[in-house]
């Protein structure tokens, strides 16, 4: 018997498994950092005397590039989950292994954007409009990061689990996608505010 | 239980979406190119990610089939989430008088730096 309940069943008073609405309530959580964040966006924008188009500063096609490969891992995430569900164990492991791969391919690209910035002595001191930058697409990188760390030790060890707990390991995936599309979301209205407007 | 039938639907119905999401950041960026003021554009291109987005939550996130609580949790995040956009904003139209410009030293500057930083985007008030 699991020590913690409602990791597969579902709990008859809220109609979900546990982790689900966990993850909605910390999903939320998030809304309203990335929402404040926004809001210096907006603030430091409208009380500044000029303020740059993105395409002045930033590389909008690498831009581009980065929201269909954030995009292409959300779709691939999906269809992770998709895979576990019909008990498709390998084409589990081909899709998370695609986002996986999609996630460092957007930190790649990532690094090159900071490393020209840095290179050209823009720093996030430099101005209010760098500030922001830094700090928003800085804040989206951890989160990367931290949700490829927990996509890596669900593709490799953690995937043991499978072959215990199938339906169990199957609401993880759920639930570690709603975290994913969430983070591809933050880019979605990242990529026009800072690069195109 | 869904069916081999189903989930092939299902899967097409995600490619399909996913066809839409890349369209609409091909549109994002190409309309981002048209000569409107700032205030339009920014509406313009919130409205855009605002679609994708809903996307996004609706069939990746399975919005479209969630629970009550789930549903109500959002709302009232969004609820906090607009009073707090709302506020913030409405608070620049309030700050002590000699304030009002304390970030000019800090906004993007034209003048001695020689990267070409600054717009010539005269409309910085939007």
């Amino acid at each position: 018997m699991d020590s913690i309940p409602y990791t597969s069943d579902i709990r008859e008073d809220t109609g979900l498994y546990n982790a689900k609405l966990g993850i909605w309530l910390f999903l939320a959580s998030e809304v309203m950092l990335f929402g404040a964040l926004f809001s210096s966006y907006i603030l430091l924008r409208i009380g500044a005397p000029s303020w740059p188009h993105g395409s002045q500063i930033l590389n909008v096609p690498l831009g581009t590039i980065n929201t269909a490969v954030l995009i292409s891992s959300s779709v691939s995430m999906v269809l992770a989950w998709v895979a576990l569900r019909e008990k498709n164990f390998p084409k589990f492991k081909m899709t998370l292994g695609i986002t996986i791969v999609c996630a460092l391919v957007f930190l790649v690209i990532k690094y090159f954007e900071y490393s020209a910035k840095f290179s050209h002595g823009l720093f996030p001191s430099e101005n209010t409009y760098l500030a922001i930058y830094f700090t928003l697409t800085g804040l989206h990188a951890i989160h990367i990061i931290g949700g490829l760390i927990v996509l890596a030790y669900f593709w490799g060890p953690g995937s043991r689990m499978f072959e215990r707990k199938p339906q169990q390991f199957t609401n993880r995936i759920e639930v570690v996608g709603l975290y994913w599309h969430f983070v591809d979301l933050v880019w979605i209205f990242l990529f026009p505010l800072l690069y195109l407007l | 239980m869904s069916s081999k039938q189903d989930t092939k639907k299902e899967v097409q119905r995600y490619f399909i979406i996913f066809a839409a999401l890349l369209t609409l950041t091909v549109i994002t960026v190409a309309i981002s190119g048209l000569k409107v003021g700032v205030t339009v554009g920014i509406i313009i291109a919130m409205i855009v990610a605002a679609t994708k987005a809903s996307l996004v939550a609706s069939f990746f996130m399975h919005l479209v089939h969630e629970q009550k609580l789930v549903y109500l949790s959002l709302i009232l995040t969004g609820f906090f989430l607009i009073a707090m956009i709302v506020l913030i904003v409405f608070s620049n139209s309030s700050v002590p008088q000699g304030t009002e410009n304390l970030n000019f030293k800090y906004a993007v500057q034209d003048s001695d730096k020689n990267h070409s930083m600054a717009g010539d985007h005269s409309d910085s008030h939007h």
